[in-house]
């Protein structure tokens, strides 16, 4: 069966040659055909079998030629038995376990064939008469390309069928590996004789084989294959370069090198070096090798180091890498582009990586290809690509940083690191500013949240790159949507005068409703200040100097701390707004004089410095004076107010200039207090020279100890109510009826009478005084049942009284203010010189206006007052008034 | 001497005020803020038979001013209305003062203009508005004859005062802006 069938074919081959036949007995052209013989086909000699070929050829040659021609054809037939011998030796049949290997038949065959292939190899020393021969090497490469293509392929394609990537890689190398080895093989035979003959040969010859094999076996390739060996590939490096894909989380881990890493190594390179074998370890494999090794970077950098920001995490790392360098000399594994004075850890970490599993991998996959070795600078090149895809990564996550600050510090410090060009400075700004305005810049953002972002962000950015320019960069916008939250400086106040500790001395946490940070940094600020003084000029001892940043702009000056508050309150503006809302607050003052420089807070601190210092000098006045321990003259002993000594006077000593205008009250004080304030003056003109003391009667306090007849009463009150009491003390003891009317404390007291009332009424409130019919007051000595029902009852109208015409003491005050007088002297003199000078009539307006510009204190007076005024002016005939203008009167 | 007596007041050159006076401070704000004080100062200190008052609130440099003639002179019962108009560099330079009122005067020509050593060469920023006004009521008392602008009046002050104080009332009449 088999043989009638491959007897048709070989009959049908005789005539079309088919080019994937393996076998050709003998060269296409017929080698001397003077004539053929009858019934052979012209040009094929022979059409027969293997086996029976060479022996009819061997008993009809002899006869058929003539003698002259018998050495040429002798030796063509020659020639062409052994093509044929060697042909059929080396061709693949489907049977290929019986001539694989080395049992390929037996030994006298082996020494004909290579009798034979000497022959086919070298026809013009050993069959020179031969007209006709061939190379064997085209042959033998076009019979392996048609073997390759009919019967290599189709099984190459079947393989491919296979889903599992890792069984069809193995299927398929396999595959290729064998025809490989049975190429080569046949190959082997021919270079060994090649060799023999001529030296030097063979190797060109195999190249040129292993050339063209591989143009047919990479075309073959198929996107499967492809796509297996990228799959395989990956997670062989994956694996060795620690990247761990979790399949439950679908996160990334990195894990230290194991038995695992090695096993996959191993693996790896086998994978590499069987590849190298069927010569698929090409270009192309050269580049999905790349990417791989480029995706393992990204994805070791982006997973492994992600999040991770705390110093803590690393620490930890760090340990582990101490141990491993322990004993060697310090070397950091960090390329020298980089800032190495302060190391970040993931940076070292990741650097060492790349020394270690990255380069290491690509070196040994490098060397099983068998290209050119990887460089020193090579490896240089891949730390300063993965520091850049982290300096990516924590561009990326730089927002995040910040909000967590100060937890980030590994994470600032990471990108301290590796933020070195001034692209990745500009990229890193770009990529934050729009992060911030995406994330914080919208109104769903409180103040109190972006002002915290923006005190971290002062912090980060400091920590990142103390120039400042980076912040500067990406401070601006900030800034700008800072000034228009109108809570901005009242959140910043509230923050600076929060109270740094609970009412228990713990100190109260950050990120509550309250900027509590600020009031910290303002607590503890005086060691920024140091710094600033000694900005001015070149530190030359500072080893840690460098010049500024290429990218910062012009006009850039070096702040070296950061200054939180100082920046905070820069960006908004002026200090004033600040200081305005400070001006009463002592507690802050001192620390805001610090931060804000002396000037503008001059007069507060002349104010503070006036009560500090009016304890000092009233204690020398009083010391000079004799004032303190009086007991012993006890001059005034008769007087209610003090029994055992003259009453002890204070003073606070206040610079006029630098004070508001106070108002007062003169009145005649009581002798004993005259008398003291009299001592007290001399005593503080002798202590400061060229001042002088003028007493504000009306601002002081006074303790008033207050003996009745049946009860003694402690108050502690202002000077003027002291003083209308005093006026009741009684000349002669036990007179209890003294009365007072307010028209003879009015004159008495020299004192304004809206004032007599209203203390009066403090008193009777006090129920040490009454009213005994209108007008006229007395002690209320005793409380007896009547009296208390009856001051009771005063005490409450007095109160009513108090309540319904508002004359409560200020207002009292306030009413009958001579500065007040004083003003209106003062624009009615503005007035008289207006209508004098400027124009000799002019209507309400005009004047109120004039007065408004020229007033350089401003002029407090609505246009209805001045009207009134005016109105004043015209009835007591200073002022005439008409068709609406005001005029002199002549 | 003469010559710088004879020119007339307001005709003094910038240049030469400035010259006068040293130049350091600049214009505007400070001379502003000059005449504000002195206005204020004016106001709350006023002296008897002199006051005055910027013309316009906006503009600090031109001001109006009134001189009561004094008792005991030709003049007594009269008033005078003055203009003064104040250089930017002020105080360092002079102002320029002329009567409005038609006055009869040896130290005063006929258009007003003044003939006062103060309000020249001997002027210093130490003078101010009212000292000028002062010195200008006193000059009516006590003209400098030396070197008049109105030379017969100069005469006739000496001469004949009855015939001076007839020519100061013809000359005087109110003038009342607007």
């Amino acid at each position: 069966m088999a043989g009638r069938d491959s007897a048709k074919r070989r009959v049908f081959a005789a005539v079309f040659p088919r080019a994937a036949d393996s076998s050709q007995p003998t060269p296409v052209i017929t080698p001397a055909a003077k004539f053929t013989t009858p019934g052979q086909a012209f040009g094929v000699l022979s059409p027969y079998g293997h086996d029976q070929a060479p022996s009819s050829q061997k008993s009809e040659q002899p006869s058929r030629f003539a003698d002259d021609d018998a050495d040429h054809v002798q030796q063509q037939v020659q020639w062409d038995r052994s093509w044929h011998t060697v042909t059929h030796f080396l061709s693949f049949t489907e049977e290929q376990g019986r001539r694989n290997g080395s049992s390929r038949g037996t030994k006298s065959a082996d020494a004909a064939f290579a009798e034979a292939l000497a022959n086919v190899l070298n026809p013009s020393v050993r069959l020179p008469l031969a007209p006709h021969t061939e190379e064997i090497l085209p042959w033998y490469t076009q019979h392996v390309r048609y073997h390759f293509l009919d019967k290599v392929h189709p099984k190459f394609l079947s393989s491919q069928q296979e889903q599992n990537a890792g069984v069809l890689l193995s299927e398929s190398i396999k595959i290729l590996e064998d025809a490989h080895r049975q190429y080569f093989q046949g190959l082997s035979m021919i270079i060994n004789q090649i060799d023999g003959l001529h030296p030097g040969l063979g190797k060109e010859s195999v190249d040129r084989f292993r050339r063209d094999l591989h143009a047919i076996v990479s075309t073959s390739i198929t996107e499967e294959f492809t796509a297996a060996l990228k799959l395989v590939i990956t997670s062989y490096v994956f694996t060795y370069l620690g990247i761990k894909i979790r399949k439950e989380h679908g996160s990334l881990e990195t894990t230290l090198e194991s038995v695992e890493t090695d096993q996959s190594r191993n693996d790896m390179l086998g994978l590499v070096e069987a590849l190298h074998r069927v010569d698929l370890a090409d270009e192309k494999f050269q580049v999905i090798f790349a990417e791989i090794m480029k995706d393992a970077m990204d994805a070791y950098v982006y997973c492994g180091y992600g999040g991770v920001w705390s110093a803590g995490n690393v620490s930890e790392v760090e340990n582990h890498q101490a141990a491993k360098v322990d004993g060697a000399p310090e070397y950091s594994p960090v390329p020298r582009t980089v800032h190495r004075n302060r190391r970040s850890i993931c940076t070292t970490n990741l650097c060492e990586w790349v020394e270690n599993r990255y380069s290491r991998l690509a070196v040994e996959v490098f060397d099983k290809i068998g290209i050119q070795k990887v460089t020193w600078a090579d490896v240089e090149k891949w730390k300063e690509m993965s520091i850049g895809r982290l300096a990516m990564l924590r561009t990326n996550e730089l927002f995040d940083i910040v909000a967590s600050w100060p937890h980030a510090a590994g994470a600032l410090e990471d990108l301290r690191t590796a933020i070195t060009s001034p692209q990745r400075r500009l990229h890193l700004t770009d990529v934050f500013a729009s992060a911030l305005k995406e994330r914080l810049l919208h109104p769903g953002a409180s103040t109190l949240q972006i002002l915290q972002t923006y005190i971290s962000m002062i912090w980060s950015f400091h920590a990142l790159d103390n120039s400042k320019v980076l912040l500067d960069r990406v401070a601006y916008p900030l800034q700008l949507y800072l000034c228009s939250r109108e809570d901005t400086v009242r959140i910043i106040i509230t923050g600076l005068l929060s109270d740094t500790e609970d009412s228990q001395g713990i100190p109260v946490a950050p990120g509550g409703d309250k900027l509590v940070e600020l009031a910290v940094l303002l607590n503890q600020g005086t060691d920024q200040l140091g710094q600033r003084a000694s900005e001015d000029e070149l530190d030359w001892n500072d080893m840690e100097w460098v010049p500024d940043p290429v990218d910062a702009g012009p006009g850039y000056k070096r702040s070296r701390n950061a200054d939180i508050i100082g920046t905070l309150i820069g960006v908004l503006g002026s200090q004033e707004v600040f200081i305005k809302e400070f001006q009463g607050i002592i507690k802050v003052l001192e620390l805001l004089k610090a931060r804000f420089g002396e000037a503008p807070l001059q007069s507060c601190e002349v104010m503070l410095k006036d009560i500090q210092d009016s304890g000092r000098v009233d204690g020398a006045v009083r010391k000079s004076q004799n004032l303190d321990h009086n007991e012993g003259e006890a001059s005034i002993n008769q007087t209610n107010l003090n029994n055992d000594a003259e009453p002890a006077l204070h003073a606070k000593i206040l610079s006029r200039l630098f004070w508001p205008q106070l108002p007062d009250e003169s009145y005649r004080v009581p002798d004993e207090i005259a008398d003291l304030q009299k001592r007290y003056e001399v005593g503080f003109e002798s202590l400061k020279s060229s001042r002088k003391l003028t007493w504000l009667h009306a601002l002081g306090q006074a303790t008033v100890e207050l003996e009745l007849v049946d009860r003694t009463i402690y108050e502690e009150v202002h000077t003027w109510q002291a003083t209308v009491i005093w006026a009741f003390q009684s000349d002669e003891a036990g007179d209890s009826t003294l009365t007072r009317t307010i028209e003879e404390l009015v004159e008495h007291l020299e004192m304004e009478e809206s004032l007599v009332r209203s203390a009066l009424n403090f008193w009777i409130g006090k129920l040490v005084l009454h009213e005994v019919e209108k007008d006229v007051f007395a002690v209320l000595e005793t409380l007896n049942q009547e009296d208390r029902a009856k001051s009771n009852a005063q005490a409450a109208a007095a109160a009513a009284a108090a309540m319904n015409e508002g004359t409560d003491e200020t207002e009292a005050m306030g009413d009958s203010d001579a500065q007040m007088e004083d003003k209106m002297q003062m624009y009615w003199m503005f007035i008289q010189g207006m209508l004098k000078n400027s124009s000799s009539q002019m209507p309400l307006q005009q004047i109120a206006m004039m007065l408004k510009m020229l007033i350089a204190e401003g002029f407090p007076y609505s246009n209805e007052e001045l009207q009134e005024f005016l109105g004043l002016k015209v009835t007591s005939g200073e002022l005439e008034l008409a068709a609406g203008k005001y005029k002199l009167k002549k | 001497m003469e010559d710088t007596q004879n020119s007339a007041p307001g005709s003094l050159p910038p240049s030469q005020a400035a010259k006068l006076a040293p130049r350091r401070a600049p214009e505007g704000q400070s001379t502003t803020k000059r005449l504000q004080t002195e206005l204020m100062q004016l106001m709350c200190s006023a002296a008897p038979g002199v006051s005055a008052f910027p013309v316009d609130a906006g503009d600090l440099s031109i001001w109006n001013a009134t001189i009561d003639g004094p008792d005991d002179t030709p003049y007594a019962g009269l008033t005078f209305k003055l203009t003064f108009n104040f250089p930017n560099n002020y105080p360092y330079a002079a102002p320029t003062v002329l009567f409005k009122t038609p006055i009869y005067h040896p130290n005063v020509d006929f258009s007003g203009r003044i003939c006062l050593d103060i309000l020249k060469d001997k002027w210093t920023a130490a003078y101010n508005i009212q000292t000028v006004l002062l010195s200008l009521q006193s000059l009516l008392g006590e003209p400098n004859n030396a070197s008049p602008l109105n030379g017969e009046a100069a005469e006739l002050w000496d001469k004949d005062p009855e015939e001076f104080k007839k020519k100061v009332l013809g000359r005087h009449r109110d003038v009342d802006d607007e």
